[in-house]
């Protein structure tokens, strides 16, 4: 027992001292020999770049890149911060969102892209020059360029559609919910089959799309919280409706929305070969998500965009960014990005989707796409600003949460949130 | 001088493990004390001092954080409702198998098994069991019940105890079949004779010299409360409504989304002391010397 | 009076039993439930609760499945192997060693060190977890095997099981052993190492068992496709939420949690006797 003190009396002070020395080692990491590419894991964007990198390599033998899909955790924002910090970082990343962007950008982590030689003429020469304003930084630059752009749709089972003899689907949140008795079977068949779901980018598809679909603008605007207003109450009150009544799950389901269980719920287009692989004959029916009742006939509906893009990171050495930034280019040539339409389905970040007609094969071979195209230029992305993730967060646990298990009503949630997310903002300076 | 070459092999066999434990036991060990009080970033080059900064978080909780009110409720919760149950079944499982004269291996085996199973197994499994369209509940659906299991805030957390609980029976079963074994049939006989009842035996003899088995179940199960982290991270993420958020998942969320580790550290260092600190409260109440 | 007794002795009995394989059935339900759904055609996994069709299709599309998404599967087996196998050699062989010093040879600073490893196993392993990960970083093991390996090379635990038991050893073996001209690495290898089979076999199968389990560290420290063990593996591709359908997805976990179930059923005495071990620390 003696021994036992008589080391701790000696061993703390030993190791504190050596923590302290060791706290000041910080070894360097070695310039990279060739270019780190990675990518979202996805087996249909796997296939894409892997022809695009296999093209490069061929054509390009001196400098090489190496690609690595990139897993998941929660999402893969953390995976990419581990690997700063770790020093294994890429030098090109895809499936970066507009606000990781901005988090990254404010680490000085990125190159800014518009200082690079024919930034102008890419943005043109790809049509988007309205899209990519998007995604221009506070400070002026622009840091990502988006890949694609998911605008969310809804989808209705046809079959149930059918049943209920419509021939179109319901378009405001009214005609929507009078439907739910003749839909609803409790715990078996949902009207909408948005199972609440605590990750904080989930928010995208429950309340930021029909908030957007409902006329709101931001979510975060000029540091400060934007979404305590009336498109923002109308939509929360839509989903505290849904849960309430039971008509969305409250927690997770596990069988499919092609298995008949669910009446509607979101969708981005990477569905489109999923369902057709693992349920084909499933029919479905696309619609921009419903509108708060009196929304103008004829006013476009804007959903949310989940949009991706790719940046490049200021750990490449300088004599390599020409080269890399000379693949960033390829990749958006209009032969790549039809090639990326065919084999992934989603739609680039392009205003002429519809008019082009290098896109028109790729459109007439599945009719659902055309919905999705066609949405392009409504589709809202994240908030550019440094702290989506944190604010999501605050949002999901201080309005979100209470709000769909009915702890708090909605204007005190949604004020609760636009406090909680003001205050966390200016903390952080 | 042969104590010499002693002395040297005796040094150098020594040496790897010592070596070993400096580096990832000693000196994490010191350092988690430093980073505590400062707000170390994984990512930015940048730590600042802030004394005691990360521990009035960690008390009051903040937007990206949850206080310390909130982990050690639901922990507390878990006890409450896994301790007695696991108890009381490894003690009913003791003596059941006690009692059985053949097959005892297979019932041993088959109760142990779980403890031993991977943890991202049982709860993909298990997953499946308590989803809202899952197997529980499309059995129960025949009776006209439905139950939510990890939708409902209050119940999530007894989810992942019964997950816990089939886990662990087996496990603490055969601590208590030990004690079991150990006490000398003569005493129950020797009440026998004194014209004491099944019942009073079993309360007057049996539970009091299953003491220390019974000493050890509690400070395991209370270890095992404190470090509840896989269940969590595959099944409620925490939720709902922070119903489910565990010390241990606090802290990996606060080094891995958010890169704090003097954040992180605070909290790993509290959870240590009060995890601690209450096994001994539980081994001073519960602990008893026995007289066999 | 005692035709009473026995009858009654005899009805608790067969209670015990039925209870028992209730309880049993229960138990390895879960188990039950994860192979039959792993070999299920996809069509019939939500339908029905026993398959009228068996297949091995699950296993073969597990590997395709999670390959499209960069997966590995089978190298994520292998990974896991690789990791759980080298931590076990190397606890078992740095605790043997350690145990026998500590225990049997005579040099200064002895009983501190030993102090030392019982200290260890007080603590809750919580509070070492962030400067470990932040050691790896700043060490570059970050999505390394050595990165994985590194907090389980060594363990208290294989210390002081090895020095309890090496203090049974009777000294007379030694010192006859070195009578008759054995060197001290002799007496290691000729005496400690085949006297400690049991010993030996306890602290490996208990190391590779809790390695593989581990989802935690491998989780922070190997994100990397190509590097990662199966454990995190599963975990990450079932939280991605990629899609694959529940028969998939239950032939891996089968085969992340089946290989372990073996071992245990098989070296069983081990285990046992193992746990009663940890008992006595206590």
């Amino acid at each position: 027992m003696k021994n036992r003190y008589r080391m701790l009396a000696f061993g703390i002070p030993v190791l504190l001292i050596l923590s302290i020395l060791s706290s000041a080692l910080v070894i360097g990491r070695e310039k990279p020999a060739e270019l780190v590419f990675w990518t979202a894991p996805n087996k249909f964007q796997n296939r894409y770049n892997k022809e695009i990198v296999d093209t490069w390599n061929r054509e390009n033998p001196d400098i090489k890149i190496k690609w690595t899909p990139i897993p998941q955790g929660e999402s893969s924002e953390e995976v990419i911060f581990a690997a700063i910090a770790s020093g294994t970082a890429p030098n090109l990343l895809t499936n970066v969102f507009s606000g990781f962007a901005e988090t990254l950008a404010k680490d000085k982590v990125l190159i800014p892209l518009d200082t690079l030689p024919g930034f102008e003429e890419l943005i043109k020469e790809r049509d988007m020059v309205d899209i990519i304003e998007y995604y221009r930084s506070p400070d002026g630059h622009i840091y990502v360029i988006p890949i694609y752009t998911n605008a969310m749709l809804w989808r209705y089972n046809k079959e149930l559609l059918d049943e209920l003899g419509l021939d179109k689907p319901p378009r405001t949140y009214d005609e929507l919910l009078s439907l739910a008795d003749k839909v609803v079977v409790p715990h078996k068949r949902w009207l909408v089959l948005r199972p609440y779901a605590s990750g904080w980018w989930e928010r995208w598809f429950d309340f930021m799309t029909i908030y957007y679909a409902a006329g709101g603008k931001h979510f975060l605007k000029d540091g400060k919280a934007a979404f305590n207003n009336d498109a923002g109450i109308t939509a929360a009150k839509f989903w505290q409706t849904l849960y309430k009544n039971g008509y969305a799950p409250p927690g997770i389901v596990k069988a499919r929305f092609e298995t008949g269980n669910a009446l509607c719920h979101e969708m981005g287009p990477w569905l489109i070969p999923d369902t057709a692989k693992y349920f084909p004959g499933f029919e479905y029916v696309l619609s921009p998500p419903p509108v708060p009742d009196g929304y103008p006939e004829n006013s476009p509906i804007y959903t949310f965009s989940d949009s991706k893009g790719i940046v490049l990171l200021a750990n490449t050495p300088e004599e390599m960014i020409p080269k890399a930034w000379k693949f960033v280019k390829e990749r958006f040539s209009l032969a790549n990005d039809v090639k990326w339409f065919e084999i992934t389905g989603m739609p680039p970040s392009r205003g002429d989707l519809l008019a082009n007609p290098a896109f028109a094969n790729v459109l007439s071979k599945q009719p659902e796409i055309r919905e999705f195209a066609r949405g392009v230029p409504y589709a809202l992305p994240p908030p550019m600003n440094p702290y989506v993730i944190e604010t999501q967060k605050i949002f999901t646990d201080v309005c979100w949460e209470p709000l769909v298990y009915g702890r708090k009503t909605v204007e005190q949630a949604i004020k609760d949130g636009e406090i909680a997310i003001n205050e966390f903002l200016a903390s952080q300076g | 001088m042969r104590s010499k070459k002693i002395v040297k092999w005796g040094i150098l066999f020594v040496l790897p493990y010592l070596v070993w434990s400096t580096i990832f036991w000693g000196i994490p060990f010191g350092w988690s004390f430093i980073l505590s009080f400062f707000k170390w970033s994984v990512i930015s080059p940048t730590h600042s001092f802030v004394l005691l900064e990360n521990f009035i978080t960690l008390i009051y909780g903040s937007p990206i954080a949850v206080s310390l009110f909130v982990m050690l409720r639901n922990t507390l919760y878990f006890m409450a409702v896994f301790i007695p149950i696991v108890v009381f079944g490894s003690i009913t499982f003791a003596l059941l198998v006690s009692r059985i004269k053949r097959f005892k291996s297979i019932f041993i085996i088959g109760f142990l098994m779980s403890y031993f199973c991977p943890g991202v197994g049982y709860t993909l499994i298990f997953g499946e069991f308590f989803a809202e369209d899952g197997l529980f509940n499309n059995l129960l659906m025949n009776m006209g019940i439905h139950i939510p299991w990890l939708s409902d805030y209050r119940l999530a957390m007894v989810s992942v105890a019964i997950i816990v609980i089939w886990k662990c029976i087996g496990y603490y079963g055969l601590l208590f079949m030990a004690g079991l074994q150990a006490i000398p049939p003569a005493m129950h006989e020797a009440a026998r004779i004194d014209g004491a009842g099944a019942w009073t035996r079993f309360w007057k003899i049996t539970v009091p010299l299953l003491n220390a088995p019974l000493v050890i179940t509690l400070t395991l199960s209370t270890g095992m409360s404190f470090a509840l982290f896989t269940e969590i991270f595959m099944l409620t993420g925490g939720g709902p409504q922070k119903w489910s958020h565990t010390f241990m998942y606090e802290i990996y969320t606060q080094i891995w989304t958010y890169g704090n580790a003097g954040y992180g550290s605070a909290v790993a260092l509290v959870t240590g002391f009060i995890g601690f600190g209450l096994i001994l409260l539980i081994r001073k109440l519960v602990e008893r010397e026995v007289y066999t | 009076m005692k035709k009473g007794v026995k009858a009654r002795e005899k009805y608790l009995d067969i209670m015990s039993y039925i209870l028992l394989c209730i309880g049993l059935c229960i138990w390895v339900f879960p188990y039950l439930w994860m192979i039959f759904t792993s070999l299920k055609i996809p069509a019939e996994i939500y339908a029905r609760a026993f398959p009228t069709t068996l297949t091995l299709g699950n296993y073969v599309s597990i590997s395709t499945e999670l390959s499209l998404y960069g997966f590995n599967f089978y190298k994520g087996l292998l990974n896991s192997l690789l990791v759980a196998g080298v931590c076990t050699a190397s606890v078992v062989l740095f605790s043997l060693i350690t145990g026998y010093a500590l225990s049997r040879l005579k040099f200064r600073g002895r009983k501190s060190i030993y102090s030392f490893v019982l200290l260890q196993l007080f603590f809750p392993g919580v509070i070492f977890i962030i400067p470990q990960f932040l050691i790896v970083i700043y060490l570059g093991l970050m999505n390394t095997y050595f990165g994985m390996m590194v907090t389980f090379l060594m363990g208290a635990f294989g210390v002081f099981l090895y020095a309890q038991f090496f203090r049974t050893v009777p000294q007379d073996l030694i010192d006859a052993a070195r009578i008759d001209g054995c060197s001290e690495s002799g007496v290691l290898r000729r005496i400690m190492v085949p006297l400690s089979k049991p010993v030996t076999a306890t602290v490996a199968l208990f190391t590779f068992m809790s390695v593989w389990n581990e989802l935690l560290w491998p989780l922070l420290v190997c994100k990397e496709p190509g590097k990662m063990v199966l454990s995190v593996m599963l975990a990450a591709f079932t939280k991605g939420g990629y899609g694959a359908d529940l028969g998939v997805t239950m032939a891996g976990t089968t085969i992340l949690t089946l290989p372990v179930i073996i071992i245990f059923i098989v070296f069983r005495k081990y285990f046992l006797g193992g746990i009663v071990m940890t008992t006595g620390l206590k």
